[in-house]
């Protein structure tokens, strides 16, 4: 099975749809909705993603995991919502390569959670190119393996 | 090729994702992806072949395919284990490193290390050693098991020649043989047909330079059928004299192609003689000659008791190599534990000084000519 082969896997598309929306009843109590046109867009975005970091996604996908664990931010709101879930998404495939798959995706996304919120104060930019290329850094490295030393 | 679309086994795949990543992470690298997805379709194609299931009738899902191959991917190994095991028990690499290191370290290796569950078909080992017959297009526990098979009937057949005769031969062929990567049971079984074509036992391993002049010379003017013909002859006599495990004779009848291929190769570069390479010697005897001392009566006594109730050739060779250091004692051992063809392997173990000396001292001997000693020295 070649790369091409994996990148054209057909998607659940309805059950991920159905999946993001049923965040919204979670997510109403941040002020946060998502309507179905953007759902759309984010699933569509979330392939590109993937395609580009050469990952291949089974299931309902990270999407969900995404939205639950950032959504209560104080960095995120209606009206950047939909801009920062698409860069974490890039950001979490991207790191996920690079971090080896040596964290679990709860993992990488409790970590980027933490940082994100605190030492990033919600900038997508050093997040990615400061704190999370370290981490992978230090992974590969055989520095650092542990969440609970790095939060 | 598995008879199930993609589609039906695309479900599966993520499954087998779940399991690998415990249920910790939805994607996984294309890479692993098309490593999980070979190892499903591995194991699913075992499972469609065979008996248990008829896919074609329509039984079964690819589940329950992929489960039966999985489980049948899992027996082989514990078989490949079992047969490995019995490899390992009396396994000879005549010094060969890579002989030794492919079966003896790679084996134990590959059965810590492979996952049959997550990598079936990546068998992780190199076989440097190669084989009389190339295993071709199997993988994973397929390759190694049909690999192991083949290197058990190799020692089997190897095991019809003495230790020292095969080590010897194979430095003959190459100085360095230790170092070097070639199949030992062929350059043997050369060996060997040669000795059947020039009448000589095969057990032996040997061939004087005359013989092996002569019979160059004479399968230098076959034709192509004719070698064909006059090596498969040589084949089944060597299985009848040596007595061969039928494994054995089918293993290398059917190498019959490679063998004539082989004999025309050496044949157009007008070398065939090469393919009977003359024994060589580690280390000569003759340092230890040199000042031999003689051996005590009563010591030489018991030694000569011990090897005339010793049968196996290369025992009493070996018994020679350990505590004969002078010409005189190998005399009075010569006259009472070896008899007919056993002499030149005897005298195969002597430097060309040791063996001037000898004919010098055994020449009108009636002592040697009686027994014939005389007669096979003057060959060597």
């Amino acid at each position: 099975m070649d790369n091409d082969s994996f990148s054209i896997i057909p998607v659940n598309r309805q059950l991920q749809l159905k999946k993001v929306m049923e965040c919204n009843d979670f997510t109403n109590q941040f002020g946060l909705q998502i309507t179905k046109q953007e759902a759309l867009e984010l699933i569509q975005a979330k392939q590109e993603a993937l395609k580009e970091q050469q990952r291949v996604e089974f299931g309902e996908g990270i999407l969900p995991k995404l939205i639950y664990a950032f959504c209560d931010s104080p960095f995120i709101d209606q009206d950047n919502y939909v801009e920062t879930l698409t860069s974490l998404q890039d950001i979490f495939y991207l790191y996920k390569n690079e971090s080896l798959d040596e964290w679990s995706d709860d993992e990488l996304i409790e970590y980027m959670k933490h940082y994100f919120d605190g030492k990033c104060m919600g900038s997508l930019e050093y997040l990615e190119e400061t704190v999370l290329q370290n981490l992978s850094r230090e992974i590969r490295y055989g520095i650092r393996r542990d969440t609970d030393d790095t939060i | 090729m598995t008879r199930y679309k993609m589609e039906e086994v695309l479900p599966l795949l993520e499954e087998r994702v779940r399991r690998y990543t415990h249920n910790e992470s939805t994607s996984v690298t294309y890479e692993k992806a098309r490593q999980l997805m070979e190892s499903l379709l591995y194991c699913l194609e075992e499972g469609e072949n065979g008996n248990g299931m008829d896919i074609m009738a329509g039984e079964g899902d690819v589940k329950t395919a992929f489960t039966l191959g999985l489980a049948r991917k899992k027996e082989k190994i514990k078989l490949a284990e079992e047969l490995f095991e019995k490899i390992r028990k009396d396994f000879h690499s005549y010094h060969n490193h890579g002989y030794e290191e492919t079966v003896m370290k790679g084996m134990p290796a590959f059965f810590l290390r492979y996952d049959i569950e997550f990598d079936g078909k990546n068998h992780l080992l190199t076989l440097d050693y190669p084989l009389f017959l190339e295993i071709e297009e199997l993988t994973g526990i397929d390759l190694i098991y049909a690999y192991l098979k083949a290197a058990r009937i190799e020692q089997d057949f190897l095991k019809h020649f003495p230790t020292l005769s095969v080590e010897e031969i194979l430095r003959g062929f190459n100085g360095k043989y230790e170092e070097a990567y070639f199949n030992i049971s062929e350059i043997v079984l050369y060996k060997a047909l040669g000795c059947i074509m020039v009448k000589r036992p095969a057990g032996g391993l040997f061939m004087t330079e005359e013989d092996i002049m002569m019979l160059s010379k004479q399968l230098q003017e076959r034709s192509k059928e004719e070698l064909e013909s006059k090596l498969q002859d040589a084949l089944l006599s060597l299985d009848k004299e040596l007595h061969l495990q039928s494994e054995v004779s089918e293993y290398f009848m059917t190498g019959l192609p490679k063998i004539v291929s082989n004999f025309l190769y050496y044949k157009k570069i007008k070398k065939v003689f090469l393919l009977f390479p003359k024994r060589k010697q580690k280390m000569k005897l003759q340092q230890k000659f040199q000042d031999g001392r003689v051996m005590e009566d009563e010591a030489l006594r018991i030694l000569i008791e011990k090897m005339q109730a010793c049968e196996s050739l290369e025992d009493r060779l070996y018994m020679v190599k350990e505590n004969v250091r002078s010409l005189r004692d190998l005399k009075e051992i010569l006259k009472e534990c070896f008899w007919g063809d056993e002499f030149i392997q005897v005298f195969s173990l002597l430097s060309q000084e040791e063996v001037m000396v000898l004919k010098k001292e055994m020449k009108g001997r009636i002592a040697f000519g009686k027994g014939c000693i005389y007669k096979y020295l003057i060959k060597i």
